[in-house]
C-alpha cells in the first residue's frame, strides 16, 4: 500500500516554484502564434484528437498534425530563448 | 531537425503523438513505424519532454493565456496566485492526460529523456498529502503504472512499475506477471534492482515468480529524483529481464 502520511515539508518554496513554473509555461505560450498556441490547447489542454481538433478549427486533420509538430519545435525555441532548460 | 526525411509520412505525427492527440489506430500505426523509423524517434525525443511541462500551467492558468487581449505579463501577479491556489486541486488531474505517451514510448524502448517528474507525479519533496488529519488522501494518492520494456527478446515475465517521488527516496510499487506458456513452467526467482548515477544499483526487492501468478508490491529505493536512472526485473542469476529507463 502507498502510505501519503509523509512528513509535511515547508510548502512555501515548493509552491513558489509551482508558481514560477506555471507563470513559465504561460509565458511560454503567450510568446507562440495564436494558431500554434490555439492547436496546444485544444490537442492537450482540452484533451481533443486530432479529429476533434480539425473539426473545431475548420481544418484538414493533416494541417492540425503538422501545426502540432511546428508548434513544439516553436516551444522548444522559446523556451530555450527563456534559458529553460529541459 | 532540419535533415529529418520530410518525405516520410509520418514525420508530422510527432507533435500529436506525444499530446496524445492520435487516435489509437492512428497511434498503433505510428508506433509500428517508429520502430522502423529513426528520424521520427529522434523526432519524438525532440518534443517528448514537453508535455511534461505543459502540464505545470493548470486550469487557471490556462484560462488566463487563452484569454484575449492583456499580455501574460501585465496578468502575472493574478496567474501567480492562480497557480498557488489551483495546483493543488489540480495536480493531478493534468498528469493522466499523457500517460498512454508515456507507456507507449517505454513499449518502445525509445529513450525520449522524460523527466523523471513526469512519472514521479509531484516534485521530490512534495508528499501528494496534506498531514492525515486534515484531508482524506487515502484515496488521492494514485500512481500512474508503466510496462517495463524486455531487455533482450520475449521473456516470460511481464511486469509494469509505478513510481511514488517523495522526500527520502521513491517509492516503487511493482505488479509483475508471470505468464503460463508451457515452455517455462518453472518458478523463478526474480529481483527487483533500482540504480542510480555512477553505475550504483540496489535491490528494491526480490519474489518468487510461478506460472500464471500475479505479484504486487511496493517497495522503495533510495535513490530520488533524478538520481533514479533505470529500473530492472533481472533472474537471481543476474541476468536483467526487463528494464525501463527512468530518465
Amino acid at each position: 500500500m502507498i502510505t501519503d502520511e509523509l512528513p509535511e515539508p515547508p510548502q512555501s518554496t515548493d509552491e513558489a516554484d509551482r508558481a514560477v513554473e506555471a507563470w513559465m509555461v504561460a509565458e511560454a505560450l503567450a510568446r507562440l502564434s495564436s494558431t500554434h498556441r490555439e492547436v496546444l490547447v485544444e490537442c492537450f489542454y482540452q484533451g481533443r484528437s486530432v479529429a476533434e481538433a480539425a473539426a473545431r478549427l475548420g481544418v484538414p486533420a493533416g494541417t492540425v498534425k503538422s501545426r502540432t509538430h511546428y508548434a513544439l519545435r516553436s516551444l522548444r525555441l522559446v523556451l530555450a530563448e527563456m534559458g529553460v532548460t529541459q | 531537425m532540419s535533415e529529418r526525411d520530410e518525405r516520410c509520412d509520418f514525420a508530422f505525427d510527432d507533435g500529436a503523438y506525444v499530446l496524445g492527440a492520435l487516435a489509437p489506430a492512428d497511434r498503433a500505426a505510428y508506433e509500428r513505424h517508429l520502430a522502423s523509423c529513426p528520424s521520427c524517434r529522434q523526432a519524438v525525443a525532440e518534443i517528448a519532454a514537453l508535455p511534461g511541462l505543459l502540464s505545470r500551467l493548470d486550469a487557471d492558468g490556462l484560462a488566463l493565456i487563452t484569454a484575449p487581449s492583456p499580455t501574460v505579463e501585465s496578468r502575472l501577479p493574478e496567474l501567480l496566485t492562480a497557480a498557488q491556489t489551483a495546483r493543488r486541486r489540480q495536480r493531478r488531474t493534468t498528469r493522466y492526460r499523457y500517460a498512454g505517451t508515456v507507456l507507449a514510448a517505454a513499449c518502445l524502448a525509445v529513450v525520449i529523456g522524460l523527466g523523471t517528474d513526469q512519472l514521479l507525479g509531484g516534485s521530490p519533496g512534495t508528499p501528494e498529502a496534506a498531514p492525515p488529519s486534515a484531508s482524506p488522501t487515502t484515496t488521492d494518492v494514485q500512481v500512474r503504472m508503466v510496462a517495463m520494456e524486455p531487455v533482450a527478446g520475449a521473456v516470460p515475465v511481464r511486469a509494469e512499475i509505478g513510481l511514488n517521488g517523495t522526500r527520502w527516496g521513491t517509492e516503487v510499487i511493482m505488479r509483475c506477471e508471470y505468464i503460463s506458456s508451457g515452455t517455462h513452467p518453472r518458478t523463478y526467482t526474480y529481483r527487483l534492482m533500482a540504480y542510480g548515477p555512477d553505475g550504483a544499483a540496489e535491490q528494491v526487492g526480490s519474489w518468487l515468480a510461478a506460472p500464471g501468478e500475479e505479484v504486487t508490491f511496493t517497495g522503495a529505493t533510495r535513490f530520488s529524483g533524478l538520481d533514479l536512472v533505470r529500473l530492472e526485473v533481472l533472474r537471481s542469476n543476474g541476468t536483467p529481464l526487463l528494464g525501463y529507463d527512468v530518465r
